[in-house]
């Protein structure tokens, strides 16, 4: 069911994309580009606690026609719990395309506006597990799991600077929950193309 | 104007691509939201994961991380199942375990190996299998029905401000049928992995069952603070401490266990014997003395006498230890020899409840219980003339029995008996 669901998005996401004369048409095309960002997630934490944890993310996107937001992110989260004698290290990435459209769009003043966007998530994620036993070091990759989500991002625009916060609802097997919410808070500069 | 109808003609198809797209994937997050189910909760049965165990390597042990099957798990998720039930952080109320069930957290592998991937729950998955394994080999040696399964755990188990107890401790709390595992602060191995201190803490089920159960019970009749009940209650925490390590070594076949986590008590209770300690142990004329004192100097004599009781129980322990290791050497397989051992102890927990029960105040147990025991023909074990001159070393310790020797039967094994002079005529 869901090799089939990527190979659905993945075809209309080509069919779409891969024609200039679609996407083009409107030569309403910018660039976003993102400072790596602190990515907040509320998970289930080593010491049985759940709270939000701290993680990073790297993100790149493309507004189309001031509507549509499609782009690409990729998260970073590490833990480590034991001590000198038996630790372990759990390393988790996780790769997600994020597709969206503009739902509010407030102008604020000319080139200063506010702008909120529905998205959508669908990536995948992995674990490295680094277990140090007594100084011998063993690491271990677990399957990759798939990832998927819905969540809202507020955008203020000040001419190319943007500010940017995006909370969502996602999924993923590999999570502690299963379904978790995370929270990004990133700056970064529009480029018009 | 043909121009602009064709740009609008595209710019009206592309949005409706686009949303329908859009539309398409947020529908399919949220039914594949709905349906998705946790790989944990799933996860049942037998289940292989990758933990720390102790390994022999030649002639020593190392830790090392191995693949080993979790049987009979109900939930991967909190590691429960037929073997072991765990609790974080619990407390007691009336004499019943409770607390949260701790939720662990794996990774699986591509080849359907599951990670632990936090210390608690490689504490659990490895807590679970020592318990399985320890339950098989109580099976083994016809006692697995002395525990009720599952076993229930306390980990990260806060107890009391007690600096000894609160901090890299374990104990089996036999009023709640539990074995408990507090904070480890220590940067060595922590005692919840630590394979042969596990062990140890299973011997101390056994022994509570088989023996201080009905004691416990009687307790309130005697009075610890009177020279001879303490001196019996000093005993049985001896031996149980000292069968405790040998059951950790039997376990790991690791005679320095207890160096991994708490290298401090290593010296005196490695289980290697010397050739000048055979014969050597705590008598009863010491433990008398050393109660003696107890009951003088401190108003609490029980815990005034708790780092002792280990100098009464290793001597039983190195025996054992070097007895079995005799039996090896005799020809009989390490595990077999080990079972035989293991079987003997579980024979002498039964006999010494008997006499435990059926002395008065005014009687003790004798420090020789076990090489005693162990000289008897029931006590499941024939003796070759070499491990007969080994326990006989322990038994002459005893004036009354100084000029026993070891005597050959029809069966070409070896028994200690009474020196009988021969009489000339």
């Amino acid at each position: 069911m869901k090799f089939f669901l990527i190979l659905f998005f993945t075809f209309i996401s080509t069919v779409v994309f891969s024609n200039p004369a679609l996407v083009v048409a409107q030569s309403e095309i910018a660039l976003n580009l993102y400072l790596p960002s602190i990515q907040l997630r509320y998970e289930d934490n080593a010491d049985q606690s759940r709270s939000l944890k701290n993680g990073y993310s790297i993100n790149l996107a493309t507004e189309i026609q001031k509507k549509y937001l499609v782009g690409v992110e990729y998260n970073i989260q590490s833990e480590k719990t034991g001590n000198a004698s038996l630790s372990i290290t759990h390393d988790f990435a996780e790769l997600n395309l994020v597709a969206g459209y503009i739902m509010i769009n407030w102008t604020l003043a000319e080139n200063n506006s506010v702008h909120f966007f529905g998205l959508g998530y669908l990536g995948q994620n992995k674990n490295k597990i680094k277990t140090e036993l007594l100084g011998n070091i063993t690491t271990d990759v677990s399957m990759a799991e798939l990832s998927y989500g819905v969540g809202i991002l507020g955008q203020l625009k000040l001419n190319f600077i943007l500010i940017e916060v995006d909370t969502r609802w996602m999924s993923s097997k590999s999570y502690v929950p299963e379904s978790i919410s995370v929270t990004d808070l990133r700056f970064g500069f529009q480029w018009p193309i | 104007m043909n121009f602009n109808f064709k740009n609008r003609h595209v710019e009206k198809k592309t949005d409706a691509v686009i949303r329908f797209v859009l539309v398409t994937i947020l529908t399919s997050i949220l039914s594949l939201g709905c349906s998705q189910k946790s790989n944990l909760n799933d996860v049942q049965g037998d289940v292989r994961v990758k933990i720390p165990v102790s390994a022999q390597t030649g002639n020593s042990a190392e830790y090392q991380l191995a693949v080993v099957t979790l049987k009979g798990l109900a939930q991967l998720k909190n590691v429960s199942g037929f073997f072991a039930q765990f609790f974080f952080s619990p407390g007691l109320n009336q004499n019943q375990m409770v607390g949260d069930s701790p939720q662990a957290r794996f990774v699986k592998t591509n080849e359907n190996i599951y990670i632990p991937i936090d210390s608690i729950s490689q504490q659990m998955a490895t807590l679970y299998y020592h318990i399985q394994s320890l339950a098989e080999f109580s099976q083994s040696i016809g006692a697995g029905e002395i525990n009720q399964q599952p076993m229930k755990i306390g980990i990260e188990t806060k107890v009391g401000n007690s600096e000894v107890l609160s901090k890299n401790n374990a104990f089996y709390d036999g009023k709640s049928d539990a074995m408990l595992f507090v904070p480890f602060s220590s940067s060595e191995l922590p005692i919840s992995v630590n394979s042969g201190i596990i062990a140890h803490e299973y011997f101390h089920s056994l022994f509570y069952k088989l023996i201080l159960k009905d004691l416990d019970r009687q307790k309130a009749k005697s009075s610890t603070q009177k020279m001879m009940p303490l001196y019996n209650e000093t005993y049985l925490r001896g031996i149980n401490e000292g069968l405790a390590d040998f059951w950790g070594w039997a376990y790991t076949n690791d005679d320095d266990f207890i160096h991994w986590s708490l290298s401090a008590y290593s010296k005196n209770r490695k289980l290697v014997l010397s050739e000048q300690s055979i014969g050597q142990f705590e008598n009863s004329e010491n433990i008398f003395l050393k109660v003696q004192t107890a009951l003088l100097n401190s108003s609490t004599p029980s815990d005034y006498l708790s780092e002792y009781i280990y100098k009464i129980g290793t001597p039983n322990a190195r025996f054992l230890k070097q007895l079995t290791v005799l039996m090896t050497e005799a020809g009989d397989s390490p595990l077999q020899a080990k079972i035989k051992v293991a079987k003997t102890v579980i024979l002498f927990l039964k006999y010494l409840a008997i006499r435990a029960k059926e002395i008065s105040s005014t009687e003790v147990l004798p420090a020789e219980s076990l090489f005693e025991f162990i000289a008897l023909p029931n006590s499941n074990i024939k003796l070759s003339q070499q491990q007969c001159e080994f326990v006989l070393s322990y038994i002459q310790k005893n004036e009354l029995r100084s000029t026993d020797i070891c005597e050959k039967q029809t069966d070409d094994s070896y028994q200690i008996k009474p020196f009988k002079k021969r009489v000339v005529q």
